[in-house]
């Protein structure tokens, strides 16, 4: 036995000394720097929390927060709702085309964010892009989404649906097919509706699976970058500006990498809390088999 | 009664089909747009149909970008980097299953929680990390890390794990009895048990891979190291954007994955269902 644990030091060193320095270091190293006012060449002095400081009052730190929130709260509840949806719909084995169907709803999930991001780009672009051809088809106005404020957000939004909805549909669908036959069976001979077998069946079976998704999909928004950095560059007048992006900015662009890892280290927290209530949250609703 | 079920069924079918087609309809234009002049788009726009189909944006896009250079990295850089998760990942998975010892249950916590990170927290470490490593600006910076262990495998080394548990304990021990030792049972019995998963996971690192954006952006500066994702970060700059050849660059980043895709769907399929359920 003590031979085969001097193995384990072979199967083992890779991850070990990968974490201590691609992950453990680097994160002690981002926290010391948000205490310092360091810039991208060097230089720069131990601030204390001087960057917190002015992260509190800083109003454009501040709004990318709030435009993070807008998304999330844009983006998490209708792509949850609308792959749990979908997956009602295509989940029977005896369905006939569903594997086509299911297949064709993942698909998007396989490209690069930012290919995602310049194909909606151009989507949206006004005038001779493709939704607006079709608006002037329908004589319909179609509005400058990407550039106008107001809509640039749903904008880059729609984009995240397009390429998330598959995602949750393949999880929900795996989940659904898990759930007995029995169980239908046996709220059918109870009389229950559709849509009671939905919330005393399908639903308490599924909520672990709802769960798991809703944590990956807050934490995913909330990290958005690729596809404001793609498609409005944070603009118009800062109103998709989200707090990963600006982060980039801070740091590659200002040159401020004290200044970033500070920003860096709140949205940290923000996830984390997030999280952290989601699963205070989830023992009054999830299900799990083994309790 | 059945009469209803039957219509309904085709209503359904209609409306089923409806919707792929829109949802597919993105990828359609794109390719459209590559076979359309840039003139033609500003003057007509986006159509359902080449109105006169040219092939000149894949020529002029090899004179615009190092299209070339970025493929020959972007195959590079993916190749590696899957070679070298094969090998940190299945390490790993195999240390956290076969062996018992204080702290296993502590490193598979550590590694779920590296999956919350977000990259901006180690973007700017990581990049003076690189350039301390002197690998910032070449595209060992994106390969590197993949022999070790950093945030982009744990979902790989999660996988694996799930499925190395259900390698029986009697036959690794038939194997020892035999006289193997823990290396040879790894490759012998292990990886041969779990091969649909290895595809899965080779699969999964080549996407990760080929589609990363904020690492090549963060960490290569030249354009001629660039990968095929990160030189799309070229096409578009602040005042104006060509579209056509815009999406024809789009379109050949994309078409590894989206054939893979075509090809080996049922491994995706199994890809999302074991990294995602089972947690």
């Amino acid at each position: 036995m003590k031979k085969k644990n001097r193995w384990l030091f072979l199967f083992l060193a890779p991850y070990v000394i990968g974490a201590c320095v691609f992950i453990i270091s680097p994160l002690f190293y981002s926290l010391y720097l948000s205490f310092t006012s360091r810039s991208l060449f060097g230089g720069g002095q131990f601030v204390g929390l001087g960057n917190y400081g002015y992260l509190f009052s800083d109003e454009i730190f501040r709004s990318s927060l709030v435009n993070t929130a807008y998304y999330a709260v844009l983006v998490v509840p209708s792509e949850i709702s609308i792959a749990l949806l979908i997956a009602l719909v295509l989940h029977k084995e005896t369905f006939k085309g569903g594997t086509f169907f299911r297949a064709v709803i993942f698909m998007p999930f396989v490209l690069s964010l930012i290919s995602i991001g310049l194909v909606w780009s151009w989507l949206f672009s006004p005038g001779f892009g493709f939704l607006s051809q079709i608006a002037d088809l329908l004589n319909l106005e179609f509005p400058s989404v990407l550039t106008d404020a107001r809509y640039a957000m749903i904008g880059v939004a729609v984009a995240t649906l397009w390429r998330n909805v598959g995602y949750y549909t393949t999880i929900f669908i795996a989940g659904l097919q898990s759930v007995p036959d029995e169980l239908f069976d046996a709220a059918k001979v109870d009389g229950a509706n559709g849509l009671q077998k939905f919330w005393n069946v399908t639903f308490p079976m599924m909520s672990s699976m709802v769960f798991f998704c809703l944590v990956i999909a807050t934490i995913w928004a909330w990290q958005v970058f690729d596809l404001t950095y793609t498609m409005t560059k944070g603009g118009p007048a800062r109103s998709t500006l989200s707090t990963g992006l600006l982060i980039y900015n801070t740091a590659f662009i200002d040159n401020q990498v004290g200044r970033a890892s500070a920003q860096s280290w709140v949205l940290l927290i923000v996830i984390l809390t997030l999280t952290g209530l989601y699963f205070l949250g989830q023992k009054k609703w999830v299900y799990y088999e083994n309790d | 009664m059945k009469m209803i079920e039957k219509r309904n069924k085709v209503i359904l079918y209609i409306l089923l089909t409806i919707g792929a087609v829109l949802f597919l309809m993105p990828i359609w234009t794109v390719l459209v747009i590559s076979f359309t002049s840039e003139g033609q788009v500003y003057t007509s726009g986006s159509a359902l149909w080449p109105r006169q189909p040219t092939l000149e944006n894949y020529q002029r896009i090899f004179e615009a970008y190092p299209f070339v250079d970025w493929f020959r990295n972007s195959a590079i850089v993916t190749s590696l980097y899957t070679l070298g998760q094969f090998i940190s990942c299945t390490f790993t998975a195999y240390a956290l299953t076969h062996f018992k010892y204080k702290g296993r249950e502590l490193i598979l916590g550590f590694l779920l929680a590296t999956m919350m990170l977000p990259f901006q927290v180690q973007m700017v470490p990581l990049f003076l990390v690189m350039t301390k490593l002197k690998l910032v600006n070449t595209i060992w910076s994106l390969v590197v890390p993949a022999f070790f262990g950093d945030v982009t495998g744990a979902v790989c080394i999660f996988l694996l794990r799930q499925a190395f548990l259900q390698v029986p304990a009697s036959l690794s021990d038939a194997a020892y009895v035999d006289g193997a030792n823990p290396f040879q049972v790894f490759t012998k019995v292990y990886l041969p048990l779990t091969k649909p998963y290895l595809a899965v996971m080779v699969l999964l690192s080549f996407m990760t891979s080929w589609n990363d954006f904020s690492r090549p952006l963060v960490y290569i500066s030249d354009i001629n190291r660039m990968t095929v994702t990160g030189g799309l970060s070229f096409f578009r700059t602040e005042w104006q954007i060509d579209w056509s050849l815009t999406m024809t660059g789009t379109l050949m980043a994309i078409l590894p994955c989206v054939l893979l895709y075509v090809f080996l769907q049922k491994y995706f399929e199994k890809m999302v269902i074991s990294s995602g359920v089972k947690g």
